[in-house]
């Protein structure tokens, strides 16, 4: 269909939707009432309608309303939180609505894709963290958020590093080269990253995560939307609010290495020779990893003003927040603002804006990475504790064999800044065009301008003593905006509720990165600043720019019906347009439906008194994903030298490239049981996603890399639960359980290009890759030698062969599948102990039947070069007849004792106290006095405890989850760990005032 | 009311309209700042476009776009630390298991010389479709022909490495095949040729490049390829050869002898005052860091950190013994960093490689051939057709420059092995011993005799497989045409 046709379509079914909305007109009078709640308080904002029209009403901050209506009319009467009503208006004017405040979560209200439906209508499968759950919680990146709080949710950090990013799966993995994150839509608005929304500006964050749900999201909602609202003012509640906190992190756990004489008899064994003599011995001593790890601190302050009245509402936040990382100088800090203001400016006519502008630091220190490659943490690990911090000369000390320099270098010796400045708003219209009819245009940008800076100092490392310091920055801007324009009708007959939604959305982006970069600097200039620096550097490589554009255009559809409040039917359908396809190959549908049947209305149901609620969904859509895929995927590139011009092919890409496409099938059952004691939801699903895009190594004849094809075929099934509980539900003694756990099977059933096996990803250095991608298993497959004890008469570690033999020295064809890196299960458990002023929340969350390959211990138990080395070494094969499972040395640079086998495979599973928070809310009578309205107080440990019997720092660990990796390595490498900045321990202590 | 409404429904489908109406204008989206490859059988490059192409295929040969680690250290490792010259020096298992034939398909040295000697390939193999089915006419055909010439030429010269490497291997002469998915990844797994296969691949390249690069001595660096070049490496394939061929490699010596004469003093070849001398042939030139700088001498020279490619005492013993100073000294020096190792124990007595002198603002340049190599295998090929005294001529030519005295063997051996060791006081550090010991058919029994400082066998244990390294084990896991050489 050609962009014409598109319009035209688009034109008629406005028409129709406008031909819906003309009904019946009867004649009107006014009434007027007040909405108050059970203890007589007026309720501002509450929603009064003419039952069986769309015509209705708020209440204003007096609970007061005014509503033109038949003589016989029925007023429904609701608010957020409160039980709906229904009165008659001939029970007399004015009216008096009390509203029964709900203690059954079904009845609220959820923020879904475009739009807000009550939990009870809800027939996809979402999951919905709330600001209760962020409160109190040393959150940095919002995303931490949904840890262990939403089932079918898999949340890892992939390294404790201060600002460091997450790895985030909606019901598994569906991509194995394209993204498998999912899309954020705040406030309307679809992005890819969230790192610097402030947690404490969030009033809700919902998961979609069947197809149905996020289907309207089109080619970009395979792996799951997360739709995130802020804060918004509530009409009469002018409230100044001030919270914050201040914590102490400390590593959760150090790994012992070799001492200065341990070193010693350590390295001369290995190097044949006294290469570590004792005066080395006597002069220095450095416990490297003491010397490295150090007490962070994390604090965040955040002051905001909401409130508003019946026609204008606003909510302003100042939020900072400071981290400051375990090892130094690795640092975070985030400065940002956001005003929210929503108006009433005519009748017909609401504008509401949100705008958040935000700045923040990083200061990075390289982790992941070998000692040889500056890793801060294997650095310290493997740094000998001969070497001296620093040599008499002032540089920094090396170790004399390799050097390597030691964590110092990484720490002083350079630095790796970034700055991000991002600007978050939109502007939105509703007009009310006719009875239930409306009209919302809105218009969102994002921009953000980010500079990172690198300097390698040019006295104190030797890589920089080589090169007289090396500089460069890069200034990347981006600026994406997005125009939707969507009408809205709703309306009731008889016993039947209706409601549709017609849109057409653009989005467009645009991105320049500059790149400057020097060298040769006179040290005599090292201490300027940056700038002044680069002034002086005496060569300066040719600058360049890069630049990256997309745009996405798309039309979307969405009916819902239901009857009786019964049953309950949605139909959704986008179709997107998407610049990163050849042309001919841009266009791609969407469609969705589900179903809901809320069992407990029906009348045999009204009997069983112990089942309050009970509602089976089912659900079927396809979505779409081109995350992932490069702007210019489809096109076969050539790079261009700044300096000499010269074209060398880069990539090759067949133009057929195309999005992945899921189809998914939902199975749900929500239930609320005796009154809202126990609610109860449960989930199964089975996605298969097709065309997968796999990026396929190429054996290097091909000249290339890769090749992106869409080959690939991958399967998700799973069942996810959430059970809560109140235990207790007294005056001053209240608990509260809630539970959910996710199962999670993903299958790659198909590779694609008669490939079934790949043994390409999941790099150790200097030991080849940890990780195949097989057909018929999932990601993240561990592949490698099985590892059978130490020959007591060479000691050789030996490997099991094919045959079933022993050996030292195996063939590549006795490698195996060891394990995998995904888990069986993820789980999430809170618990909620309420006693009169005192709150104690306990957060446990983990993650069981994963495998994580420990590539930092085979580096510190190698025993192939001069590095330092694990305590464990000590137990080492000296001599023939030696019994022991650790190898002897290896002098001859034979990497054979440490191959990539089960040796170095861990049990990655893991349960956490995630966070264990004791708060007390003080009197509001005491309060009062010195002007406060509600004041709360608490200490709040995070990951106090973690039960595991993984080796490493912390099983919480994705080497390969990090940003500069590659999407292939970030979904198939997983569960490796090559140094990673580990998670920390926290204490904290924070409050909370509420101003009058 | 009405109106007011009709009015809102106007100027809403007005503001829908206007955004939609730019729809297919927002969505075509090229890159700036790469340019697209011309894959189509139709595609045509401009004359520009053909230049800057031949131009890449230079940066991908001499490591502009690799990173030099491959495109010169590897050289000298391959060259040198494999055979009897310098031993690993450093702390880099990889490095040392070369060194001490300990090396299996996982090494990552092994892995990254095929990853970036086929990466120069595949740009090459890119280079000449797209030139060759350029149609501007600003294009010359004689330009065009000498561009082809070129990348055919350093096509060859990277099979020819290639095959001495790791034996048999597969051939590529064409870009992948991108018209779908199925036909670029079947394009890609080819199995490995026999090496007669692959030298016949070679020498098709340089026949081709034969006809169509400049005459010697025209462009203006040593960088650009000439007819010297190639029949340089004609004579080397046909020396290198199963089954060499003499009156070929005599035949090409001969070619490039007249046209090049070696430098007077054999400093001026390292002092980097002399680049593009009269004695280069090929020459790969680094001007430092505000292009590109060879950053590999700081691998060699300088105190800290034990460096890479130590000078064996048997090389040491080699200058020694033939009374060689000047090129002891252009190539060895002897340094009291700090260290010692069971090879060089007095930490005061430590040698370094010193031929490329840098470290530090990178303006070292690399001889891929030089003269004295040609007039040095021109003498093996009067050897080998019995002609003892024009062979002596050559190599006394080549002594007389560095003030030793002339030799005179008087048997076919003793002359071979004089030449033999002559080329490796000579070309010492520049990644030919280890080749010659192949090609001679002496590198088992000399690195099985390699002694230390104090006279004691290091047992190298070399096995015939060992001549040519295992293919690497991620190459043998993404093709499964591939097949592991015997012996690994």
């Amino acid at each position: 269909m050609n962009c014409t046709g598109k319009i035209l379509s688009f034109l008629l079914l406005s028409m129709c939707l406008t031909f819906l909305s003309i009904t019946t007109n009867a004649q009107n009078q006014t009434f007027r009432g007040t909405v108050v709640d059970t203890s007589g308080s007026p309720i501002l904002g509450a929603s009064v309608f003419v039952k069986g029209t769309s015509f209705g009403t708020t209440s204003n901050s007096k609970g007061e309303f005014t509503i033109s209506a038949p003589s016989n009319a029925i007023l429904s009467v609701s608010f957020v939180g409160y039980k709906t009503r229904e009165v008659s208006v001939g029970l007399g004017s004015p009216l008096k609505v009390i509203l029964v405040p709900l203690n059954i979560a079904l009845n609220s209200v959820v923020v879904v894709a475009y739009g807000t439906q009550q939990e009870k209508d809800i027939t996809g499968a979402v999951s919905v963290v709330t600001s209760k759950q962020i409160a109190q919680r040393p959150i940095v990146n919002l995303g931490e958020a949904l840890q262990g709080q939403a089932a079918g949710v898999d949340v890892v950090s992939n390294s404790g590093k201060p600002g460091a990013g997450l790895t985030i799966r909606v019901r598994g993995s569906s991509s194995i080269s394209a993204g498998n994150d999912p899309l954020y839509v705040v406030d309307g608005i679809p992005m890819s990253d969230i790192s610097t929304l402030d947690p404490n500006d969030i009033a809700s964050m919902t998961v979609l995560k069947d197809a149905a749900s996020a289907a309207i999201y089109g080619t970009r909602a395979a792996n799951g939307v997360v739709v995130i609202t802020t804060k918004k003012g509530i009409p009469g509640k002018n409230t100044i609010n001030f919270s914050g906190y201040y914590g102490i992190s400390s590593t959760t756990r150090m790994l012992p290495v070799l001492n200065a004489n341990q070193y010693q008899a350590y390295a001369n064994e290995q190097k044949g020779q006294t290469v570590v003599t004792d005066s080395m011995v006597r002069a220095n001593n450095i416990n490297w990893p003491g010397q490295v790890f150090q007490d962070g601190h994390q604090q965040s302050y955040q002051i905001s003003f909401s409130g508003g009245n019946e026609k204008t509402q606003h909510y302003i936040s100042l939020n900072y927040m400071d981290q400051v990382g375990i090892i130094k100088p690795a640092n975070y800090n985030r400065l940002s603002g956001r005003v929210n203001v929503t108006t009433q400016a005519a009748k017909w006519l609401k504008l509401s804006t949100n705008t958040t502008i935000t700045q923040s630091h990083t200061r990075d220190v390289t982790d992941n990475a070998s000692v040889a490659r500056e890793g801060v943490v294997l650095s310290a690990l493997e740094t000998p504790p001969t070497v001296p911090e620093f040599a008499p000369d002032g540089t920094i000390g090396i170790n004399p064999l390799t050097g390597w320099e030691n964590p110092l270098g990484a720490i002083l010796g350079r630095y790796n800044k970034n700055l991000t400045d991002r600007l978050l708003s939109d502007v939105d219209a509703q007009v009310k065009i006719y009875k239930g009819l409306q009209f919302e245009s809105r218009f969102g940008i994002d921009y953000g301008n980010f500079t990172d800076t690198y300097f390698l100092d040019p006295f104190l490392t030797s890589f920089g003593r080589q090169t007289e310091g090396q500089q460069s920055r890069t200034t990347t801007t981006n600026l994406t905006w997005l125009s939707e324009q969507l009408l809205s009708y709703k309306a009731n007959w008889g016993k039947s509720s209706f409601s549709a939604l017609a849109g057409w959305t653009a989005q467009d982006s645009h991105t320049l990165g500059t790149t400057i970069s020097g060298s040769f600097l006179k040290p005599a200039f090292r201490f300027l600043s940056w700038d002044a620096m680069y002034q002086r550097d005496s060569i300066k490589q040719p600058g360049t720019t890069a630049v990256d554009d997309w745009a996405l255009i798309s039309y979307l559809g969405r009916i819902s019906y239901s009857y009786d409040n019964k049953y309950l039917l949605q139909a959704n359908i986008r179709q997107d347009q998407s610049s990163k396809f050849a042309p001919g190959n841009r266009s791609a549908t969407f469609p969705s439906v589900s179903a809901g049947w809320r069992i407990s209305q029906e009348k045999f149901m009204q009997n069983v008194s112990a089942i309050s609620d009970l509602k089976l969904r089912a659900s079927w859509g396809q979505n779409g994903n081109q995350g992932g895929i490069g702007s210019y995927s489809y096109l076969p590139l050539s790079n261009v030298n700044p300096v000499t011009g010269a074209v060398t092919a880069a990539t090759i890409a067949p133009e057929s490239l195309t999005w992945e496409t899921t189809s998914q099938t939902d199975i749900g059952v929500d239930a609320t049981l005796f009154n809202g004691i126990l609610s109860f939801s449960g989930d199964y699903y089975f996605k298969k996603t097709k065309n997968v895009l796999i990026n396929i190594p190429l054996p290097s004849q091909a000249g290339f890399s890769t090749a992106p094809v869409n080959a690939a075929s991958m399967q998700n099934t799973g069942e996810e639960f959430l059970i809560t509980s109140k235990n207790i539900d007294k005056h001053d003694l209240k608990w509260n359980t809630s539970l959910n756990i996710s199962f999670n099977q993903n299958k790659i059933t198909r590779i694609g290009e008669g490939i079934k096996f790949m043994n390409a990803y999941g790099g150790i250095y200097t030991r080849g890759n940890s990780i195949a991608l097989v057909q018929g298993k999932g990601l993240g497959e561990f592949y490698g030698y099985i590892a059978d004890g130490v020959d007591p008469q060479t000691g050789h570690q030996l490997y099991l062969t094919q045959k079933g033999t022993k050996t030292d020295n195996p063939l590549p064809s006795d490698r195996v599948l060891m394990g995998s890196a995904q888990p069986t299960f993820v789980y999430g458990l809170n618990n909620d102990v309420n006693y009169k002023r005192f709150t104690l929340t306990v957060f446990i969350e983990g993650s069981q039947g994963n495998k994580i390959f420990n590539a930092g211990r085979l580096e510190a138990e190698a025993m192939v070069n001069s590095a330092n080395q694990s305590e464990a070494v000590i137990n080492r094969w000296q001599k023939p007849g030696d019994i022991t499972d650790m190898p002897g040395v290896s002098t001859n640079g034979s990497t054979n004792n440490s191959l990539i086998s089960t040796r170095f495979l861990e049990n990655g599973s893991y349960l956490r106290f995630k966070t264990i928070t004791l708060s007390y809310e003080f009197d509001p009578k005491v309060l009062s006095g010195i002007g406060l309205r509600s004041a709360t107080a608490y200490v709040s440990a995070n990951n106090l405890f973690t039960v595991t019997k993984y080796k490493g720092f912390d099983p919480e660990v994705n080497s390969y989850g990090t940003p500069g990796n590659s999407n292939d390595d970030r979904n198939i490498s997983l569960g490796v760990d090559n140094g990673a900045y580990p998670q920390s321990k926290m204490i904290i202590f924070g409050v909370n005032f509420n101003l009058k | 009311m009405k109106n007011k409404m009709k009015y809102m429904l106007a100027s809403a489908g007005a503001f829908v309209l206007f955004g939609m109406t730019s729809c297919n204008k927002l969505l075509d989206k090229m890159p700036q700042t790469q340019v697209v490859t011309q894959t189509g059988k139709s595609a045509s490059v401009t004359a520009n476009d053909a230049e800057n192409l031949i131009a890449g295929v230079y940066d991908a040969e001499t490591g502009y776009a690799y990173g030099l680690e491959s495109n010169v250290l590897d050289k000298i490792t391959n060259g040198d630390v494999r055979a009897d010259n310098c031993y690993a020096g450093g702390d880099n298992p990889d490095n040392i298991s070369i060194d001490l034939f300990t090396d299996n398909a996982l090494n990552g040295n092994i892995a990254r010389d095929w990853r970036d000697s086929y990466g120069i390939i595949g740009v090459i193999n890119s280079a000449i479709q797209q030139i060759s089915g350029s149609t501007d006419p600003a294009l010359t055909s004689a330009r065009k022909n000498q561009m082809l010439g070129e990348a055919s030429f350093m096509r060859a010269y990277t099979y020819f490495y290639l095959v001495r490497l790791y034996g048999r291997v597969p051939i590529m002469l064409k870009p992948v095949d991108q018209t779908n998915s199925e036909s670029l990844i079947s394009s890609t797994l080819v199995p490995q040729s026999s090496t007669d296969t692959v030298y016949h691949a070679i020498l098709n390249d340089l026949w081709y490049a034969r006809q169509n690069v400049q005459n010697d001595n025209v462009p203006s660096t040593k960088e650009i390829i000439t007819k010297g070049a190639v029949n340089s490496v004609l004579a080397k394939v046909y020396a290198a050869m199963p089954t060499p061929n003499w009156d070929s490699v005599a035949y090409y010596c001969d070619q490039v002898i007249p046209n090049y004469s070696l430098v007077p003093d054999y400093t001026w070849l390292w002092d980097n005052n002399h680049k593009n001398n009269s004695e280069a042939i090929w020459e790969f030139n680094y001007i430092g860091y505000s292009k590109v700088g060879n950053w590999i001498p700081s691998q060699f020279i300088g105190a800290g950190w034990k460096k890479f490619e130590t000078p064996t005492n048997d090389l040491v013993n080699a200058f020694q013994a033939a009374g060689d100073n000047i090129r002891f000294n252009a190539s060895i020096a002897f340094v009291n960093y700090g260290w010692a190792d069971p090879y060089w124990k007095d930490v005061n007595h430590y040698p370094i490689v010193v031929k490329y002198n840098d470290p530090n603002s990178g303006t070292n340049d690399f001889y891929a051939l030089r003269l004295a190599d040609i007039l040095l295998l021109r003498a093996e090929a009067y050897n080998q057709a019995g002609d003892l005294a024009n062979a002596a001529n050559l190599v006394n030519q080549v002594r007389a420059r560095v003030q030793l005295p002339p030799v005179s063997p008087n048997s076919k051996d003793a002359m071979e092995a004089a030449i033999l060791n002559e080329r490796r006081l000579e070309l010492a550090f520049e990644g030919k011993r280890w080749f010659d010991l192949v090609r001679t058919g002496n590198a088992v029994s000399v690195m099985n005799a390699q002694k230390d400082g104090n006279g004691n066998n290091l047992n190298y244990n070399v096995q015939p497989y060992m001549l040519v390294y295992p293919i690497p084990q991620t190459q043998l896991d993404l093709n499964p045409l591939l097949t592991q050489n015997q012996g690994y």
